[in-house]
């Protein structure tokens, strides 16, 4: 070790053991973003924010629940929502912040696909992402189970039962997921840990995966352009920040963030504290009984798009759960199943970009059916928004981009 | 400009799916029912218009308020105080230990039921508890509209029939066999139950001096308990179970389940929401019934006065925060030239 001058500050002092100069500059001052991004990229900085406030409200949600079915309704409706001093407060949160996230998820997500950062270098990005995706959804099924409700329990055994479905290990595997033939006890204690413990555990290292995925590619633009970052950053740094074509990530793209962080905390204290009950089904205020079915049984809305695309093949149960498992990893395959490696933003794709809102608007009605009894009509729009979805997808999205790239080479030469 | 179309979009989007999964689907699981009904103009099947229920109505109260008050107190005492305590009277014959023994659940106390009941109500169920509580003509009717369904499309019949499975068991049990614990009085004749009516009149005391809990106490607590207030159900629960065909649930969350709209209708006719159930159209007035849904608000939602009052801190503070953060953006972008 080189020798140890006396520190003269606090901060110095810290720097010769943790190198937090260089640390800064690395993270932060020295983080080069493009400046053609508009507020969309915000919403990564916007989605870490969420999922913090739900870590810290779960702790304290986490200091009076009791996984256990005689005692957690109990413990929820009425220990934390009317004892507890802010109990209610602390509960809504939790519940808007779930629900929250996953719109913003969504935004996300298909702000990526829009503009083609999913792919092209930036495919580790995107796998992290839909990872991501894919154990937040599983954390909000988990915690929905938590306060046994009739739609906790009811959701959980229909969910559940789905896996029984898959041929050979089928029924034991709905065994071992319950940890008993039925939805009980045994159930609501593994979810609790899957949902406090196991899940926030993993969805934290896959973000620094995900994190550290963008330093090398970088984020991507709106226009999609090529930038040479060293020169850029060099550029400014010699003083011509107005022409430089990049910018910090401390302060000037942060500045951005935490004015769409604000926007966002805003709307989201208006919603928990006078529009929560979309984020909390008034279903889940009955306590849990087997022996009663609810009238109607539906997943969160989240899941909802996915449900419909079981449901859609209303005639074969196989069918339902093929297209069903298709949807669930057609995400993964996004970076290859785009056949043209330009990166370009949909409004600059010729067929693409009719695809991209085919696809939003499939979603949407997915989602809308999704809740619907899938009785007389409404089982055929379901059937034909189903197979809209699995051609859009599987054919229209390898089959439309390598026609734009053909186009592309054509007119180029 | 860009970012506000984007903006757009996302709020299209995001409206577009509200609407659908919250609205939209909201009404189609719940389809609107008529308003609640305090006139309860059935029991007036003659009746064609609303003046006509009225008339009816003012000639019934009327024979009440002619009644006599110290015939009415004997009658009733005859009649009901084998079953029924009086407290306001004195009236007290057994505890109320030894009448849920006897008749499986608490018969109310009727100190005040010309407060909290529909008077004209109240006159129809003496004569006939089952088919006042049950408006089992109406019931019946929608039982063949069933049918009909089931005629017309078995499926979707066969999954409004397992809607229903519970309450078509309550149904059996009870409707279907016209069954009230409670006896009928129709024998007595209309002079002799309005001069009891007109007993009740000078012992109630006015709905203002009664608590919510006391009216839910009185009206609701035989069926049903609301343990988040402490209140115990004034019954054996399996008599209960024997006679409803269901246990009754607890009351304390059907503020939040149901929401204060559809108690307010339920209440009122409860076979309106739930074809053939065994839950009783009690008739509570609609002052005593408003005081009721008061108290499950009170019981299951104790929070909404403070959430009123820190929402605005909240939301307040991060609009400021929104403002200065805004400012601080422009500041820094404008050396940047974005
Ligand atoms: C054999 C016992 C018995 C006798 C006698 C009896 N009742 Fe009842 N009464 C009951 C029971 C039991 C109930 C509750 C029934 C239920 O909710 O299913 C009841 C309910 C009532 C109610 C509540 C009505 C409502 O809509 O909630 C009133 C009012 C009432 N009785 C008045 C009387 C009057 C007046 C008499 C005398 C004329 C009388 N009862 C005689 C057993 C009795
Ligand atoms: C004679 C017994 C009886 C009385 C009195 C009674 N109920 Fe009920 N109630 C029931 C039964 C039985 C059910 C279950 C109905 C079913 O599942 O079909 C029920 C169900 C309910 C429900 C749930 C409805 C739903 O859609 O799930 C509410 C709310 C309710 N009662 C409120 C009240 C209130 C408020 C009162 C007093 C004003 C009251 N009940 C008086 C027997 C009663
Ligand atoms: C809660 C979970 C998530 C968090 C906290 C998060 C966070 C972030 C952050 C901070 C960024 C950089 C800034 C930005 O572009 O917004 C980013 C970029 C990105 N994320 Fe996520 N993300 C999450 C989930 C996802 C999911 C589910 C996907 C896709 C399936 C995804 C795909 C991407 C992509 C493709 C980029 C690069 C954007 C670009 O280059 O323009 N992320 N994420």
């Amino acid at each position: 070790m080189a020798e140890l001058k006396k520190a003269n500050s606090v901060g110095e002092w810290f720097d010769q053991r943790l190198q937090t100069t260089t640390l800064t500059k690395v993270l932060m001052t020295e983080y080069w973003i493009p400046k053609r991004i508009n507020f969309l990229w915000s919403f990564g900085m916007v989605l870490a924010t969420l999922f913090t406030v739900l870590v810290i409200t779960g702790i304290f949600l986490m200091m009076y629940y009791k996984p256990d079915t005689q005692l957690a309704f109990y413990s929820v409706n009425y220990t934390i929502m009317h004892e507890v001093a802010f109990g209610w407060l602390i509960r809504h949160m939790h519940a808007v912040a779930a629900t929250l996230i996953f719109l913003f998820i969504y935004i996300h997500m298909f702000t990526g696909l829009y503009y083609g950062s999913f792919k092209s270098g930036r495919e580790l990005i995107w796998l992290s992402g839909v990872l991501l995706f894919v154990t937040f959804c599983a954390a909000g099924f988990s915690g929905y189970m938590l306060p046994w409700g009739q739609m906790s329990y009811w959701a959980a055994a229909v969910i559940t039962n789905l896996f029984g479905e898959i041929p050979i290990i089928g029924p034991e595997l709905v065994i071992w997921i319950r940890g008993d033939y039925v939805v009980g006890d045994a159930t609501l204690t593994r979810f609790f840990m899957l949902h406090v413990f196991l899940l926030p555990v993993v969805i934290m290292l896959i973000l620094g995966l995900h994190f550290y995925a963008l330093r090398t590619p970088h984020v991507n633009t709106e226009e999609g352009e090529d930038c040479d970052f060293e020169a850029e950053a060099r550029k400014y740094q010699a003083g011509d920040k107005k022409n430089s074509k990049v910018m910090p990530f401390w302060p000037k793209f942060m500045a951005e963030d935490i004015f769409v962080m604000c926007v966002v905390m805003t709307l989201f204290f208006f919603l928990v504290f006078y529009g929560y009950h979309f984020a909390l089904d008034p279903v889940n205020a009955i306590p849990a009984d087997p022996m009663v079915t609810p009238q109607f049984i539906y997943p969160e809305w989240y899941f909802l798009w996915s449900y419909e695309v079981l449901r859609g093949f209303f005639f074969s149960s196989d069918l339902g759960l093929i297209a069903f498992g298709i949807a669930n990893v057609v995400f993964f395959l996004f970076p290859w199943l785009d056949r043209d490696p330009k990166v370009l933003p949909m409004h600059k794709r010729p067929y693409m970009k009719y695809w991209f809102w085919a696809l939003m608007i499939t979603l949407v009605g997915l989602t809308i059916y999704g809740k619907l009894p899938a009785t007389g009509p409404n089982a055929w729009v379901g059937l034909v928004l189903s197979v809209s979805f699995l051609l859009l997808v599987l054919v229209l999205m390898p089959l439309l981009s390598s026609m734009e790239r053909k186009k592309r080479e054509r007119e180029a030469a | 400009m860009k970012e506000l179309k984007i903006l757009a979009i996302l709020a299209a989007f995001t409206a577009v799916l509200y609407w659908g999964v919250e609205t939209y689907a909201h009404k189609v699981f719940y389809p609107p029912v008529a308003p609640a009904d305090f006139t309860f103009a059935d029991l007036h099947p003659e009746a064609q218009t609303a003046s006509e229920v009225d008339r009816e109505r003012r000639e019934v109260l009327a024979m009440i308020e002619q009644g006599d008050p110290a015939a009415g107190r004997i009658a009733v005492e005859t009649n009901c105080a084998a079953c029924h305590t009086i407290s306001a009277d004195g009236i007290e014959m057994m505890s109320d230990e030894q009448l849920i023994a006897a008749n499986g659940l608490l018969p109310p106390d009727l100190s005040n039921i010309s407060s909290l009941y529909d008077e004209v109500f109240l006159m129809a169920f003496l004569k006939d508890p089952a088919e006042a509580s049950f408006i089992t003509s109406h019931t019946m009717h929608q039982r063949e509209a069933l049918a009909e369904a089931k005629a017309k499309s078995p499926e979707d019949s066969e999954r409004l029939i397992n809607d229903h499975v519970r309450t078509v068991d309550g149904f059996n049990n009870r409707v279907a066999g016209f069954f009230n614990k409670m006896p009928g009085y129709a024998w007595l004749g209309d002079e002799e139950l309005a001069n009891m009516l007109a007993y009740f009149r000078t012992i109630a005391k006015p709905i203002n001096e009664i608590t919510p809990r006391e009216i839910t106490m009185n009206a609701c607590a035989r069926c049903h308990s609301v343990d988040y207030d402490n209140m115990a159900l004034k019954a054996d629960m399996d008599a209960l179970e024997d006679y409803l065909g269901v246990r009754p649930p607890d009351l304390s969350t059907m503020i939040l389940s149901h929401g204060g709209g559809y108690l307010t209708t339920f209440i009122n006719d409860p076979q309106k929401h739930l074809l053939g159930t065994a839950m009783p159209r009690v008739g509570l007035n609609e002052a005593a019934q408003d005081r009721v849904v008061a108290y499950l608000e009170e019981v299951g939602d104790p929070n909404i006065e403070e959430r009123n009052r820190l929402g605005i801190w909240f939301v307040g503070y991060f609009l400021l925060l929104t403002v200065l953060a805004y400012l601080w953006k422009k500041s820094e972008f404008k050396e940047i030239g974005k």
